[in-house]
């Protein structure tokens, strides 16, 4: 509190003492602020407002048709704008290449320099407002609205490009695939020529015809057996002895099932087969067989015999058949599966390409997404910069701030003796501190000197606001004076009269 | 024989070259050995009254300035008049010019000529920029310059202001070689002459700066006593220390520091303003 006190008495009394300083030397920046904020190149700025609208048709015919993305076009637009070969169309066509004193710019550095000037702001996802800044109005227009028409060219006929080529490439392969399925249809169909009847062919019932088959051919073995029997049954019933031998040997086995050997019953029985067998062997197996039924058993075993054999033939045939119908089924399988496949594909492509002609049509009408320039670039006719108002109030600010920066500068600078207890530091004693002698003639001349000094730099400073009230005004009286005394101008003139 | 008669004659006699200082002796005794009386006072040719503003002390008196020079006198005489011998050539210089040495020796001699006690001779040694006859309002073509160089009298450059009992030396015509002149061995006796002649008289030289000539260096160590005026904001540190040391060997009495922009509203002083 009481070094500030102190700070500011002392700051105060600086300016008091070097009012005249003071005032001089904040005119003086206040003034060459003003010079250059009028010698400062002026800046215009051009706008030009780009809707990226989606038609009502796109919605409409969304799913029929494939449009190139908008969020795409949106996100590569602020790049697709300053794109090199865009930028040097654009510098090309508004003839900024040829324009004077830009003989030593390089295309390269026009690119740069335009890129450098071009901002594209995004406003509520599909509005873009595209500006360029230059020290020309009339070319930060042209280049404005170049530049947006050439975009919009370009990218309609990019997306119109690329709707044709979508369209000619589906075509293409339409074709292409066109024939690949016919091929795969023919290999079916020559396939099911080929194995016709192993397709045909149902398995199950091949399965209960060999089945039956096989049920026929063993009651014909059946037959064919009991045939056989009959034949031998023909042959021993006409023999007594034979059949009596074989009770007796049955009553045999069953009594040597009960009984010993030893057994009288037994033994008994055993010398009666012995007696027959005795019998049979006199009377010599005389053989008394009917011949006709003989005959008729053995034709009919015959008949049997080649009806087994077909039938067996029939069997073995059939189970060959039925071992083949898997490989040939998955052949085929496999060829539909190849043609359907090819289907698929060709279908889709062909609904695709239903959808791509659409939507090249609507490129080709302008249908789709369009770029509407919602507003052209005008020409600029206030410059952006330099904001001069702003520089000539910051010059007044900046001039008195600086001015009392250079005194305190000056203060610190100077190493001469400030106050009384400086002196002190010598070891000399200080006998006597004299006042300031305050001479009234002296002082009403400063004091007159002052008065002048202060209405001069009033009246000066007076003049100085006027610039920024004019500029505040929109009055550019300067700027015209400037213009009509500007050397090139004067160049001009000077060569006009020679001529 | 009265004192005024017996001064004449002592003038006379100067005059005539008859009387030198007595050469070589010590102030001591040099000072018991010359009877106390008054300097002769030349006759005044006309009444001066010099209207400068600066010159406080007589055109302001009660004014807070003149207040401190009257200070710094009484200071300046306690120090000078010790109990056996008396410091009375005084110099007035500072490290550069117009640090306001000239308005400090005129201000301090009207000061002491206005005491009853003092008369007051005030020399202007300063021949490069003399300056004490324009603050009186003095015109007078001859001076200390003349005096050693041409032989001229010292009684006839000798002016009586009217102002207390104040005479001055004028600097005299316009010389080119000042150094040459206060290092002669006439400057020297001219200065012994003019100490011994009167007890209670007060020599007060006003010199050139000492940084910028070596006379006023020189000067120096014939003086009793050296003030040394210090201005604010003229002088650098560099500067003060540099003729502080320049004067070493002499008797330095102190510092003045000139020109003081007081604060108003310091307690020091605001006494004065309501005194005044």
């Amino acid at each position: 509190m009481q070094s500030s006190e102190l700070d500011f008495k002392k700051y105060r009394q600086l300016l008091i003492r070097r009012k005249e300083l003071f005032v001089t030397l904040a005119l003086l920046i206040m003034t060459a602020v003003t010079i250059v904020s009028f010698a400062l190149p002026k800046i215009y700025e051009a706008k030009s407002t780009v809707f990226i609208e989606k038609n009502v048709i796109s919605e409409l015919v969304k799913g029929l048709t494939v449009s190139p993305s908008m969020e795409d076009t949106i996100k590569v637009l602020t790049y697709a704008i300053t794109s090199r070969t865009l930028l040097a169309k654009t510098a090309d066509s508004v003839d900024m290449n040829l324009a004077p004193n830009n003989n030593t710019e390089t295309e390269e550095e026009l690119v740069k320099k335009l890129q450098k000037n071009i901002v594209v702001q995004v406003k509520d996802k599909n509005l873009f407002i595209i500006s360029y800044k230059d020290r020309n109005p009339r070319l930060a227009q042209d280049v404005v609205n170049t530049l947006v028409r050439l975009y919009i060219e370009e990218n309609t006929s990019s997306k119109r490009g690329e709707s044709y080529d979508a369209t000619k490439f589906l075509s293409e392969q339409i074709s292409a695939f066109k024939t690949k399925l016919d091929k795969a249809q023919d290999e079916v169909n020559a396939y099911k020529r080929a194995k016709g009847t192993a397709i045909s062919i149902d398995e199950g019932k091949l399965f209960q015809d060999i089945n039956a088959s096989q049920q026929k051919l063993i009651d014909l073995e059946m037959r064919r057996r009991q045939l056989e029997g009959m034949r031998q049954v023909t042959k021993t019933t006409s023999d007594p002895l034979r059949s009596k031998l074989s009770a007796l040997q049955k009553q045999l086995h069953e009594l040597q099932a009960q009984y010993t050997d030893s057994y009288p019953g037994v033994l008994t029985v055993k010398t009666e087969i012995e007696s027959i067998k005795e019998q049979m062997k006199t009377s010599g197996g005389g053989q008394a067989l009917d011949s006709n039924e003989l005959a008729k058993v053995d034709s009919e075993i015959a008949a049997i015999k080649i009806s087994e054999g077909g039938l067996r033939r029939n069997i073995a045939s059939n189970q060959a058949l039925l071992r083949n119908i898997p490989a040939a089924k998955a052949e085929l399988d496999k060829l539909e599966l190849e043609r359907n496949n090819q289907k698929n594909i060709y279908d889709q492509l062909f609904a695709r390409h239903g959808q791509s002609e659409v939507s090249k049509q609507m490129e080709v009408q302008d249908k789709s997404t369009t770029f509407r320039v919602v507003d052209p670039a005008v020409l600029p006719t206030a410059p952006i910069s330099p904001n001069r108002l702003a520089i000539m109030l910051f010059g007044i600010a900046g001039g008195l701030a600086g001015s009392f920066c250079v005194l305190l500068f000056l203060e610190q600078m100077d190493a001469s003796v400030k106050d009384a207890n400086f002196v002190k530091e010598f070891g000399v004693p200080v006998l006597a501190v004299i006042p300031h002698i305050l001479n009234p003639r002296e002082a009403a001349m400063q004091h007159k000197r002052a008065t002048r000094l202060f209405t001069v730099a009033g009246v000066y400073f007076l003049f100085l606001l006027c610039f920024p009230a004019m500029e505040l005004l929109g009055l550019n009286y300067v700027d015209k004076m400037i213009t009509y005394v500007s050397p090139a101008n004067l160049v001009q003139d000077v060569k006009g009269h020679l001529r | 024989m009265s004192r005024i008669e017996k001064a004449m004659e002592k003038a006379a006699q100067l005059r005539d070259g008859v009387a030198p200082p007595p050469e070589g002796h010590p102030q001591k005794r040099v000072f018991r050995a010359i009877p106390s009386q008054p300097p002769p006072i030349p006759p005044v040719a006309h009444k001066i009254r010099p209207d400068n503003p600066y010159l406080v002390n007589l055109n302001d008196p009660h004014s807070p300035t003149a207040e401190e020079y009257r200070k710094l006198k009484s200071v300046l005489v306690k120090m000078t008049k010790g109990e056996d011998f008396f410091k009375n050539t005084i110099m007035v210089t500072s490290a550069v010019p117009h640090e306001g040495k000239t308005l400090t020796a005129l201000n301090l001699a009207i000061s002491l000529a206005q005491e009853f006690d003092h008369t007051v001779l005030l020399v202007d040694a300063d021949l490069r920029s003399p300056s004490v006859q324009r603050y009186l309002n003095i015109d007078s073509g001859r001076g200390l310059s003349d005096v050693l160089l041409d032989g001229t009298d010292i009684g006839d450059t000798i002016i009586a202001t009217g102002i207390g009992k104040l005479s001055i030396i004028p600097a005299g015509h316009a010389v080119s070689n000042p150094v040459e002149l206060f290092t002669s061995q006439k400057m020297k006796e001219l200065i012994e002459e003019m100490k011994y002649r009167y007890p209670d008289r007060y020599l007060i030289f006003d010199t050139p700066p000492i940084l910028l000539f070596a006379e006023t260096r020189s000067l120096a160590h014939q003086m009793d006593g050296v003030l040394f005026v210090v201005k604010e904001r003229l002088a650098s540190h560099e500067n003060i220390k540099e003729a502080v040391e320049a004067l070493k060997g002499c008797e330095l009495l102190g510092m003045v520091y000139n020109d003081a922009i007081l604060d108003r509203h310091d307690e020091r002083y605001s006494y004065y303003h309501k005194a005044t």
